[in-house]
């Protein structure tokens, strides 16, 4: 700092003695042809200590000198300027020059007071430039009623009408304020340049390491970085904007938001593309309210090319977030891509580690796997490719997930749909609900069994039929001990209750109406279904039994469900390890449906749960997987196709060896 | 020098063809050994089926003779009904196939099968549902089922005897649509289901059907 001032001071000193100096030094290069003139200015009130004025000095025409400069004032618009020096040079080799040091310019007026200091101000005049200001470590403050004003920076220029960027302000360390009533603001940087007008652009404006702040009362903004260029060049590039190290906050009453990257770069509108975005390292994030969103990578790039790509996203290592209060969505991945209306191709979504995951009130997925390819144009619609991913899916119904090696579902032009899954799992973990039932121990009399769930067991095949005299259920076991009722299993089959005609609804089944269910339960079901094990002794003893209740129960549905108990229970140990029920539920052989709960539904149900039907009966809320790629014929063709090949390939083979 | 790699590559070429050759053969083995088997699985089961059938005529005619004979045709019987549903005799798409107890991928392999815990075929105000696959690698299930229409009549034979039904609707829906096989007042229902489209398990194709007799 003390160099800087030593060093200010003296070249103030140096230019003061030139000044000095330069009246000897004409006069002893004077020819006759010069002479030196003392003017007083009719228009100043007090006279220089130094007035010299040369006329056609070769180069430079005439000089003019005046140390301190006259105070010049203008009292039409209550002006007054003085300067300690002033050199002014004209009618040579610039049209103008005009140096100022140590200038002082005030205005003051009712409504406007003006106050501008600075160390030295050049004005210069040339035909090239036209007009221009310099001024050297200045201060300029400006008062309104409205609006108070403070400017400074080391070196600021001023052009009204450069030659090729027009009205162009460029400061040096520079640092504007500007405070009103309702809004404060500040503008600075190391270099800032603001150009009027370029040839092929408008409102340029570029920065380094600068900052501009602007606060209202409900609003916030904060723009800066190391490198910032705004560019707006209509019919070229509308508001365009570049910067290294960039970061924009602005907040207002509802929204928060933060734009920043390593590069940023954005184009509003250009030629060929729309609303473009190119980022290295950056991140996007704004709060409303009600909603999250956060977006960023790596490399991001959101181009929009209407007619050639439309809304394409290309993200290195990105992540893209946003949550309500009532969704949650992500999508993340090493590479992820989403190409829309490609020229023939269409819609494409391209993943490579990513992962996807959408949530909302009533269901949520994930998606997330090595790599991903998505169509959907006008020749291969909605189809996609997954490699080594993992699908999960919970619904109200449960959670499905499939895990693959390969998974390829295609909708083909002539083939049509083609589905291959190689290497894959599927399974349906059904949502648990715990009982409020009773010890699942003891055994429930009839009167603790409610009605409705009675009801729903069906009592029309329900082959553990109360026995109303004694309380306990009509399929005692040998030792007396009562069998536990079907309640203690109250499940219910997990078909909706619509009618048939409403059969396209899809309602969720409200949880509300689930019935209990543990794993206690599920464990009491299957010793339920080993008891039963024996139910062609159930069935004698139906048949054998001196109750009249029971045998008129066993009459009407004696035959025929007994013989759908018995098979139902041989399905069941047939299948155990699969816990078989509807479709691809029983592609996974797992225990998982052993703790299981299921879905509620009317007493019209299709299921007619009784207390010796397996668990994994209710859990199914498919229709059976029935689909597959090969048939017989395909089969055929594909082992000709081998075959076919193979003999082609070993006969050129052989004629290369020949 | 530069013949030997050429040789050497040839003779991988060679190789790899004839190890296509063999693969394709394979697989022409394999689906004419799964197809055969398939066939004398499905044979078997008609000729299980018909032995049900007279075990159970058996059954009746001693159900006058003593609790323990009874007992022992009854087990018997029952033990087989866990395998054979019945037939399913479609004369229009040429499909007479036994439908075993079980909708789940093992049941499904070996030919049609009966969404367990439903109602019993035939019975009034009741549901009861078929699936078979619409496309498999040793079989032609429901690989036709498409092909009929509302009107069309088939039958479905249990042991209690053959039961006719009349195709009433033919519907596509989503997997997730269980409620199509919903009882519906007033008939007995039986609802065919494969999946749709070819080769796809987007969609469900159920064919619904009434008993008419």
């Amino acid at each position: 700092m003390r160099k800087n001032w030593m060093k200010t001071v003296g070249i103030t000193l140096i230019v003061g003695a030139s000044i000095y100096a330069f009246p000897s030094t004409g006069q002893a290069n004077d020819t006759g042809e010069t002479e030196a003139v003392t003017e007083v200015s009719e228009t100043t009130e007090a006279q220089p200590i130094i007035n010299i004025h040369l006329e056609n000095v070769p180069v430079v025409s005439d000089v003019k000198v005046q140390v301190p400069s006259p105070n010049s004032q203008n009292q039409a618009e209550s002006q007054s300027e003085k300067s300690v020096a002033k050199v002014q040079v004209s009618e040579g080799i610039v049209d103008n020059l005009e140096v100022d040091v140590a200038p002082v310019k005030k205005i003051e007026q009712p409504e406007v007071k003006q106050e501008k200091k600075a160390v030295a101000t050049v004005n210069v005049s040339t035909p090239v430039t036209n007009d221009v200001e310099v001024d050297v470590v200045a201060k300029e403050v400006t008062e309104t009623p409205e609006a108070s004003t403070k400017s400074t920076s080391i070196a600021k220029v001023k052009a009204e009408d450069l030659p090729v960027v027009g009205k162009t302000d460029a400061g040096v360390v520079e640092q504007n304020k500007e405070t009103t009533d309702s809004s404060k603001s500040t503008d600075g940087g190391v270099v800032e340049v603001n150009i009027e007008k370029v040839p092929v652009a408008e409102e340029t404006h570029v920065g380094v390491l600068d900052k501009h702040v602007k606060e209202t009362g409900d609003s916030y903004e904060k723009k800066g970085g190391v490198v910032q260029a705004d560019l707006e060049a209509p019919n070229l590039l509308d508001d365009t904007h570049v910067g290294v190290i960039d970061s924009h906050v602005k907040k207002d009453e509802n929204t928060t938001s933060y734009d920043g990257g390593v590069v940023e770069a954005t184009i509003e509108k250009a030629p060929i593309l729309d609303k473009t975005h190119v980022g290295v390292l950056d991140q996007h994030v704004e709060t409303t309210d009600d909603s999250y969103t956060r977006n960023g990578g790596v490399v991001e790039a959101d181009i929009a090319a209407p007619g050639l790509l439309d809304d394409t996203h290309v993200g290195v290592i990105d992540s893209h977030m946003q949550e309500t209060q009532n969704s949650f969505k992500l999508d993340e991945g090493v590479v992820n891509t989403v190409i829309k209306k490609l020229p023939i191709i269409g819609d494409l979504t391209l993943g490579v580690l990513d992962q996807h995951i959408r949530k909302d009130d009533n269901e949520s997925s994930l998606s997330s796997g090595l790599a991903q390819v998505g169509l959907n144009g006008s020749l291969i619609k909605e189809s996609t490719i997954d490699i080594l991913r993992k699908k999960e899916k919970t619904t109200t119904d449960g959670t499905h997930v499939k895990t693959g090696g390969v998974m390829i579902d295609l909708i083909l032009p002539v083939i049509g749909p083609i589905q291959a899954d190689i290497l894959t799992k599927e399974s349906l973990t059904p949502i648990v609900a715990h009982p409020s039932t009773p010890d699942s121990s003891e055994p429930v009399t009839p009167e603790e069994i409610p009605e409705e769930e009675a009801d729903i067991d069906g009592n029309e095949n329900n082959t553990t039929e109360p026995d109303k005299d004694n309380g306990t259920t009509e399929n005692d076991d040998e030792n007396g001990q009562p069998v536990t009722p079907p309640v203690e299993n109250p499940l219910k089959p997990i078909l909706p209750e619509q009618p048939n005609e409403e059969n396209q609804n899809d309602e969720p089944i409200d949880n509300e109406e689930v019935p209990p269910f543990t794993e206690e339960d599920s464990d009491d079901s299957s010793d339920t279904d080993k008891g039963d094990s024996s139910n062609g002794e159930s069935i004698v003893d139906d048949e054998t039994s001196t109750d009249e209740d029971e045998l008129e129960t066993n009459s009407q549905k004696d035959d025929s469900h007994s013989v759908d108990n018995n098979s139902s229970n041989g399905a069941m140990d047939k299948n155990s390890d699969h816990q078989n029920t509807f479709g691809w539920i029983a592609q996974n052989p797992s225990n998982q449906y052993e703790v299981s709960s299921a879905k509620a539904t009317g007493t019209d149900s299709i299921f007619k749960q009784s207390a010796n039907q397996p668990v994994a009966f209710n859990t199914a809320d498919r229709l059976p997987t029935t689909g597959g790629f090969l048939d017989p014929v395909l089969t055929a063709m594909l082992a000709l196709l081998l075959i076919i090949i193979g003999f082609t390939t070993r006969k050129w083979a052989l004629s290369r060896n020949e | 020098m530069n013949k030997r790699p050429k040789n050497k590559t040839n003779l991988i070429v060679k190789w790899f063809g004839i190890g296509l050759m063999i693969a394709g053969a394979a697989v022409l083995l394999l689906l004419a050994s799964g197809m055969t088997s398939n066939k004398a699985q499905q044979t078997e089961q008609l000729q299980a089926f018909e032995t049900m059938k007279a075990d159970m005529s058996i059954a009746n005619e001693a159900s006058n003779s003593s609790d323990i004979k009874k007992v022992s045709v009854k087990e018997k019987t029952n033990q087989q009904l866990q395998e054979v549903e019945g037939v399913l005799a479609i004369s229009q798409i040429d499909l007479k196939a036994p439908v075993l107890l079980g909708a789940d991928e093992e049941t499904l392999a070996k030919g049609l099968g009966a969404i367990e815990s439903m109602d019993t075929p035939g019975e009034m105000d009741g549901s009861y549902a078929i699936a078979g696959h619409q496309s498999h690698a040793f079989g032609q299930y429901f690989n036709r089922l498409h092909e009929l229409t509302e009107g069309q009549k088939f039958t479905f034979e249990t042991v209690d005897g053959i039961q006719n039904y009349e195709v009433f609707t033919v519907q596509i829906v989503k997997p997730e649509q269980v409620d199509v096989l919903n009882q519906q007042e007033g008939m007995a229902l039986l609802s065919l289901i494969t999946c749709y489209p070819e080769r796809s398990n987007k969609y469900r194709l159920i064919v619904q059907a009434k008993r008419i007799e």
